[in-house]
């Protein structure tokens, strides 16, 4: 195998440049996508656990599209159809008239598609807190609305944080998705620079060793959240 | 005007597409699952430090996008092998490894998952541990790990789409230069969604009937 | 008396070692086609109109028609009536790789000559002119980069133009955002459902994604050009009898006249006639015996 290492490659310009950036879009897309799928994926969630067979109906149907189509061809069809279904004016402006269509595109896709995860997530955890929790805040005279607030949903909440950091890890790496759509960012970058450069060791590298710094600091945010979260046990 | 009939125009070509994302699932679930459970050997046959490199794998592979594998791949494929490969060869390698790190961890959830006790009768019994394993631990595990081995199909199946960035003729690839070609986005990428749709749904509602036949 | 004579020899051989040595490195490609009496040429399976599959799935196209002649003319050279062709496909990764590995002996495709690709191949004369262009809708009323100041334009990734626009457009401080697209096809697209205002690529690409159009009349391709890049034959390094052969074919073609006949039946279709540079460029070419 010949092959001509230069690590140097990453610190010149504009190769570095690029790299941050790429980083820079990578994390504005997941935030963006997590605070618009956590407050979706949390009341679909809470419909998931309705009485009501028509919005137990439709939230499972919404959560079985976001979760069956791929999503790669959820992004294209944000992309390239819902500008087309728009009305004309509406569907310019989105195409090109907001600043960064593509990346707003990419976070919405993003976005549902999490949130349907996140639905089912959050249905588990409510269902998970013993029934008697919930009776319980009836007793003392909560209604619903109370009980989930002040009872229900901080203990779910308890249960399911390692699955939540873990979606939302899942979001920073379905974010490179981001890039067939025309967002430079991490993933994108890295072939770039693998494109003009052949050194493919070094640009890929430098984008795994990224990911991996990205998945050790929320691993970490995960156990020190989870220390803060724990309810003192009655010995 | 909606015009589907670009769709039974290209039916061969959209089913060549379709049956390479399940060629590609079928070889990536075979071969995830060799590449799982030869982690999985190397855990339970060596110390500390085989533990931990698999570790480092099972993280790694965990942390970076599938997109970022695929291009690790396909780069790097043909300057191993020091002679040009195509795509498909690359995608394969990609995802064999890719999934062999998740299915190495069912499998170790599945193995953990059987009491302890369960082992230590069988040692005592005067297996080895490779008879243990193989005899005892094993066959309660794989019942239990079934449905989860398949759900993770389901994902890889979505997953293939990904090829899209190496060019290869997957399902949805095919149906993007059907849609570019005619020009008529929405009903191409509407049909695909419909395929998908239909294709996982009915999966997963299988997997679902699978696990509660398992459930004794 | 005996031993005499082998030494002899021994001091023969020896001394002629270095000149077989050096005779294996250079020219290994005629070589091959000598031992093999075929040429083997590297295409590619979809860059019409120099290099695709036709219907009948058989390579075809300029480069092919080109490379055609070249091969005659090798078999002339190296006495093989009948000279086979083989032919293997490549893409735009492994062009460069299967030339440089003696896989392929000459790439007859749309590859365009660069210094940084000279590092591992060599390049024959330009048979085509690549002239980076802007594809837009007529009713857009732009004529020129300069008048995308605050407009969009979309780049394919990965190709010449991306890197020559972005220059061009620091260089004149024109304001304007790109989007990066993943091929021709989706170029077209972008322009059409005005995502964008323009589309920049060598004109016989734009040429070539425009004849698949439903609505051809409604683009039209316009600026001067961007780019001029040399659109050439690869031949593998120290492959100077091989690259003497295709130079004189083209050469030869030219001043016959039938190089351009056949740019005419294949490429004067997309748009790009023999004309200005290109003209020129073919003149010059024209080298004499």
């Amino acid at each position: 195998m010949n092959y001509q290492w230069n690590w140097g490659l990453l610190l010149q310009e504009p190769y570095a440049g690029w790299l941050l950036t790429g980083l820079g879009w990578t994390v504005a897309l997941s935030i963006a996508g997590w605070l618009i799928a956590l407050p979706l994926g949390i009341t679909i969630g809470i419909a998931r656990t309705s009485s009501s067979r028509w919005v137990l109906g439709l939230s499972g149907f919404y959560v079985s599209v976001f979760r069956n189509i791929p999503l790669l061809l959820q992004m294209f069809v944000w992309f390239f159809v819902v500008p087309e279904l728009l009305p004309a004016r509406l569907g310019l402006w989105f195409k090109r008239d907001l600043p960064n269509p593509e990346f707003w595109t990419a976070v919405l896709a993003l976005a549902f598609y999490t949130s349907g995860r996140l639905a089912e997530l959050f249905r588990a955890g409510l269902q998970a807190v013993p029934r008697g929790q919930r009776m319980a805040a009836d007793a003392t005279g909560m209604n619903r609305a109370q009980a989930l607030r002040y009872i229900v949903m901080p203990q779910a909440l308890r249960i399911i944080l390692p699955p939540l950091t873990s979606e939302f890890m899942s979001i920073v790496k379905n974010s490179s998705l981001a890039l067939t759509i025309g967002v430079l960012e991490l993933t994108a970058q890295s072939r770039q620079i693998e494109n003009f450069t052949f050194h493919g060791f070094e640009a890929f590298g430098a984008a795994t060793a990224f990911y991996v710094l990205v998945a050790l600091v929320l691993n970490l945010a995960m156990v020190c959240l989870q220390r803060a979260l724990t309810l003192p046990v009655a010995v | 005007m909606p015009d589907y009939s670009l769709i039974l125009r290209n039916a061969s070509f959209l089913f060549d597409g379709l049956l390479l994302s399940l060629t590609l699932t079928l070889v990536g679930v075979i071969g995830g699952l060799a590449v799982g459970t030869a982690l999985t050997l190397v855990r339970q046959f060596t110390g500390v430090i085989g533990n931990r490199v698999v570790d480092a794998y099972v993280f790694v592979f965990r942390a970076i996008p599938l997109l970022l594998v695929i291009f690790w791949f396909y780069f790097m494929v043909p300057l191993i092998l020091g002679r040009p490969v195509g795509a498909w060869t690359s995608a394969i390698v990609a995802f064999t490894l890719f999934e062999g790190a998740y299915y190495s961890e069912i499998l170790r959830a599945g193995l953990k998952s059987v009491r302890a006790g369960q082992l230590n009768a069988a040692l005592a019994g005067g297996m080895s541990r490779a008879q243990a394993l193989r005899y005892v631990i094993f066959p309660q595990a794989f019942a239990a790990m079934i449905p989860i081995f398949l759900t993770q199909a389901i994902i890889l199946f979505q997953d293939t789409s990904l090829v899209f960035v190496v060019s290869l003729h997957d399902f949805l690839t095919a149906t993007s230069i059907i849609a570019n070609r005619d020009g008529r986005l929405i009903e191409a990428y509407g049909f695909a969604c419909l395929v998908y749709y239909l294709i996982c749904l009915a999966a997963t509602a299988g997997v679902e009937k699978l696990k509660r036949t398992f459930a004794r | 008396m005996f031993v005499r004579k082998i030494g002899l020899l021994g001091v023969v051989v020896v001394a002629l070692l270095p000149a077989l040595a050096r005779g294996q490195e250079a020219d290994t490609a005629l070589a091959r086609i000598r031992q093999n009496k075929a040429v083997t040429i590297g295409f590619r399976e979809s860059a019409e109109p120099f290099a695709y599959l036709n219907e009948n799935k058989q390579p075809s196209g300029y480069s092919i028609d080109v490379c055609g002649r070249i091969a005659q003319e090798i078999g002339r050279k190296l006495n093989i009536p009948h000279i086979e062709i083989k032919y293997v496909p490549v893409t735009p990764q492994t062009r460069i790789p299967l030339i440089a590995n003696g896989t392929v002996d000459i790439e007859c495709g749309t590859t365009v000559n660069s210094l940084a690709r000279q590092e591992q191949v060599d390049f024959s004369y330009a048979v085509a002119l690549a002239e980076g262009r802007l594809l837009v809708k007529k009713t857009s009323g732009i004529k020129d980069l300069s008048d995308l100041n605050g407009k969009i334009v979309a780049l394919a990734a990965g190709t010449t133009a991306e890197r020559y626009v972005r220059a061009a457009l620091d260089q004149n401080k024109i304001n304007v955002r790109v989007l990066q697209v993943r091929d021709n096809a989706e170029g077209l697209l972008a322009v059409n459902s005005q995502r964008v205002d323009a589309f920049v690529n060598d004109a016989v690409l734009l040429g070539g994604v425009l004849r698949t159009a439903q609505n051809k009349d409604d683009f039209a391709i316009v600026g001067h050009p961007l780019s001029f890049e040399q659109v050439a034959f690869m031949v593998g390094k120290n492959n100077s009898g091989l690259l003497t052969i295709v130079n004189g074919t083209i050469a030869r073609l030219l001043a016959g006249g039938e190089l351009q006949k056949l740019y005419d039946q294949w490429i004067t279709p997309y748009g790009v006639p023999i004309e200005g540079e290109i003209d020129t460029l073919f003149k010059i070419e024209a080298i004499e015996e």
